[in-house]
This record gives structure tokens, sequence and C-alpha cells, in this order.
């Protein structure tokens, strides 16, 4: 990659304030060109390029595709604006895809308050960041149009992207952790000693399109993806790459909160956990066994891909909180009429046995 | 990908002669979020489900023979029929002209994608194996 043509003076006057707080470094360089996002009353401008053209080897293969979507921007709060969402059209209406600082990996971007936009069949979302940069700067993430080459489904480790797929349970609701969710507790694809430090923050997210969501959010830059972390109704936390996941992720964050309470319910009432390949037969199961619980997976939106992705996290995170619960998991199996494998059984089976590997004996699965 | 009411529309459009000529009514019509959909007609001694699971394409034809009013285990292949095991007992049953004439009643519809075709497809077998069904033993 050659970023050294085409900066916008306004990224480095942002990059040199970043330097001057001591949080942007030598992983940070500028893509695009006749970017001027910032705002155009900045003056006194310089250009760093000596600091700009060390560029980060992070997200090569999203800056790769002709669009660089997937970008991370910092805007500084605009000069004639109280609030940045004031401005968050006229912010989007200079801010095109492709313009995108690297972030330095390992640094952690604090939020508070996001807010997500729909633009150019795009989603966008805009978070104020906190003790980061300065108090009212704004990372600015546009959604991808999922660029040739790379794998929407993050369910999929790959060696670009060893961290695929991170659920962690945050606490909102001051819970302890270890009374719902605990990190240790999750599969064993997962490598959460990479963020140990990101379990116990608190997050309330109350958001729609278009509306201001109350949350933290934090991101960061870890073996070569942008994740971020984001937490509601003391249910769940998970990384996650694109914007556009982030805005799903806040709905599935609230569906996962609605699936605790009924959890609670469930194990009240004493009953199994199926689960089976085929879900005709999953279902016939259940009509069998009064009381239990089945996978009942909600609506979601996006391509296939996308969809796809968000099926394989929400069974994911599902079968994790029943596997949580102490109820017992009853597993019809495999469906002998089926000739292609189910991928969401198979993946229900690794985690049973991953959770098991990790847990031996914690679980009472009747085969 | 299809979506559910979509789903339900055409096979209740293709199905429909469960309920014209055998007798069947609409129990059910599930949606799962996008990821499953199932349309069940009944009659008093059995039923069909037509279901479908929208990201892996996995479209199933079921007639599940009641049992004292209540249904089989999935797994019990002598009540829970599918219809690809259906079809190969039935095909060397039926004639050339029964096979004209079925294909026949179901040319008033055109495709217009794979699913719709599958759907089709399953309509055109139910109806030859329902027929059928009773001269069928099966093990």
């Amino acid at each position: 990659m050659d970023p050294s043509g085409g900066y916008s003076i306004h990224y480095c006057e942002f990059v040199e304030n970043g330097l001057g707080l001591g949080r942007f470094g030598d992983g940070l360089a500028v893509l695009g060109a006749g970017v001027s996002l910032v705002n155009a009353g900045v003056s006194g401008v310089s250009l760093h390029r000596s600091m700009s053209s060390s560029a980060s080897e992070l997200f090569a293969e999203v800056n790769a595709a002709s669009g660089g979507h997937g970008g991370f921007v910092v805007t500084p709060e605009h000069p004639n604006q109280p609030r940045w969402y004031d401005d968050v059209d006229a912010t989007l209406a200079m801010f095109q895809e492709g313009d995108a600082f690297w972030m330095k990996p390992g640094t952690v971007y604090h939020s508070v308050n996001g807010y997500v936009k729909i633009k150019e069949g795009k989603q966008w979302v805009y978070l104020q960041t906190k003790d980061v940069v300065k108090p009212d700067d704004v990372a600015a993430i546009d959604s991808p149009e999922e660029p040739s080459g790379i794998a929407p489904d993050m369910t999929t480790p790959s060696a670009e992207s060893p961290f695929i797929e991170v659920e962690i349970i945050n606490d909102a609701s001051q819970m302890p952790l270890s009374t719902f969710m605990s990190p240790e507790a999750l599969d064993a694809e997962v490598e959460w000693e990479q963020f140990g430090n990101d379990l116990k923050r608190e997050a309330v997210i109350f958001a729609e399109l278009g509306q201001m969501m109350e949350t933290t959010v934090n991101i960061y830059v870890e073996g070569g993806m942008l994740l971020m972390t984001a937490g509601a109704g003391g249910c769940a936390i998970r990384s996650m790459r694109y914007a556009d996941d982030a805005v799903n992720f806040v709905d599935d964050a609230l569906k996962y909160a609605d699936d605790a309470v009924n959890l609670v319910d469930d194990a009240a009432n004493g009953g199994k956990t199926i689960i089976g390949e085929t879900m005709v037969r999953v279902e016939a199961a259940a009509a069998r066994n009064p009381g239990s619980t089945i996978l009942k997976m909600p609506e979601f939106s996006g391509t296939r891909d996308q969809i796809t992705s968000q099926m394989m996290q929400y069974n994911r995170q599902w079968l994790l909180q029943q596997m949580r619960s102490g109820r017992s998991i009853l597993d019809i199996g495999l469906d002998p009429a089926r000739k292609i494998p189910s991928i969401f059984y198979q993946m229900e089976q690794n985690m049973i046995k991953n959770y098991l590997k990790l847990h031996p004996g914690a679980l009472n699965v009747i085969r | 990908m299809v979506e559910g009411k979509a789903f339900i529309i055409t096979v209740e459009l293709y199905f429909s002669f469960l309920e014209s000529e055998f007798g069947m009514q609409v129990i059910e019509e599930k949606q799962r979020g996008n990821a499953f959909y199932d349309v069940r007609f009944a009659a008093k001694d059995k039923i069909v489900s037509v279901s479908y699971e929208n990201i892996e394409d996995y479209l199933q034809v079921i007639v599940f023979l009641l049992e004292m009013g209540r249904m089989p285990d999935y797994d019990d292949k002598t009540n829970t029929l599918h219809l690809s095991h259906l079809n190969g007992l039935v095909m060397s049953k039926v004639s050339k002209d029964e096979i004209s004439s079925n294909a026949k009643y179901f040319s008033k519809w055109n495709v217009k994608s794979e699913l719709e075709r599958k759907l089709l497809k399953g309509a055109k077998e139910l109806r030859l194996c329902l027929k059928h069904l009773d001269q069928l033993k099966i093990a």
C-alpha cells in the first residue's frame, strides 16, 4: 500500500492533534484522496508525511479493494456545532468511502454514544469517542459492501483473522460475571486472553436506526481485525469488523437480552434443551417433550452472507446460554434422511465438544 | 433467500390440490425468522409438511401418518414418509398416462426460481404418491 498521495490536509491536522495527545502513533496512516472530512475551520495545518507513510499492515484486505470499505475515521467536533451529532449529515456529506486511518494495533478507542444512519444504501455508525483523543471527537465507520476476497462470515476463522467471533459477557445489570457468563466458559475457538481487559465494561444499548444509542463501544485492533465490543442488557459483547455488523449487533444484543430472560423462565420449568439436525425434526422432538426449549431464530436482514453470519452468531450465543444454564441437552443427532449435513448442527456439535473440553462433566448431554 | 410470506403463498398455491382433492386443510404456517418455514396441511389421518431451511436450501415434503390422531416420531420410517422415499415406491405403479395427466394439471404454473421449480416438482410427485398411498407397503 502506498499512502503517500492525496492526503487531506485536514486529516493530517487531526493526526497531529492526535499525536499531541500521545495516542496515535506509528501505526497510523491515511488513505484516500481529496478528503475534507474534518472541517473547514482548521488553520495552521501541517503535513506529517513521515508519520503517515508508516502504514500498518492491518486491514490490507479491506483496503485492497477499490472502495476501501470498512475504513475507520476519527473526526473532531465541528467547531461551529455544539454537539457533533447535530452536524452528522454535513459531516457525512464530506466523508467518502475509502477515507480511512489505520488504527494503531492494540490501541483501545473508547466511545460513548453513537449514531446510526442509512445513507447511499449503506449503514454508517458514528461513535463519540471518550478519553482517547479528546472528548468530543467522533469515530465514523462506514458499512462495507463486502469487497471481494473478504469473508463476510465472521464465524469462520482464518489465518488473517484468527479472532473471528468473540462473544463475551457484559455486566450492565451489575451481576457478577460468574453468575451469568464468564469468558472462560466460552468455546475454545476464541482467544479470550486477548480481550481480558474488556470483560467488565458496562453497557446499555437502546438503539434504532436514526436514533442515538446509549452504549459503551470500544474499538481496537487485534489480530489484524478492527474489533468492537458492545453490550446490552447484561447480556453480550462481541467483536466485529464492520459497521453494519455493529448495527445488527445492537439488535442482536437486545434479542439476547430477551433470550436471557426466557432462559431463566425455561430453567425454572426444568425442561430440556433440544438440538439436532433438521429443524422439522427438532420441532417434532420438542412437541414430544413438554417444557423443552429449541432455537427460535429471529428475522435477520442483509445479504445472504450477512444473514448467514448473523444466524450462526445467534445460534452460537443461544447454545452457549443453554449450556451455561445447567439444563440437560437432548441431542437428537443427525438426520438420516438428509444428504447434505447442516452447518448449524455441525457448529453446535463443535461447541458442545469444546465446552466439555473446558468443563469436563459440566454438561448433561443426552444422546 | 426467499421470504417466508412468499414461500407460504407459493406452497399453498402449488399444493392446493391437497385441499381440493384430498380434503386437507392448512393448519399451520410457521416462520422461524427467515431461517425456517413450514406449511402444514392436515386431514383426519395424516399431515403433510412442506418445509424449507432457507440458508441451507433444504426443502422437505413429508407425509406424517397419524397414530391415534397423534404425530409420529420423525425417525419412525413407517409413519413419517419422506417424499423422496414415497416417490421411489410409487413410480413403479404409475402409468405413463397418469404421469402425463398429472403434469398437465400443474402446467398452469410457470416457475420463476429454483425453489419454485423444486416446490412444483414436489407438488407433482406428492399428488401422484397420495393417489397411490393406500396401495403401498411401507417398511
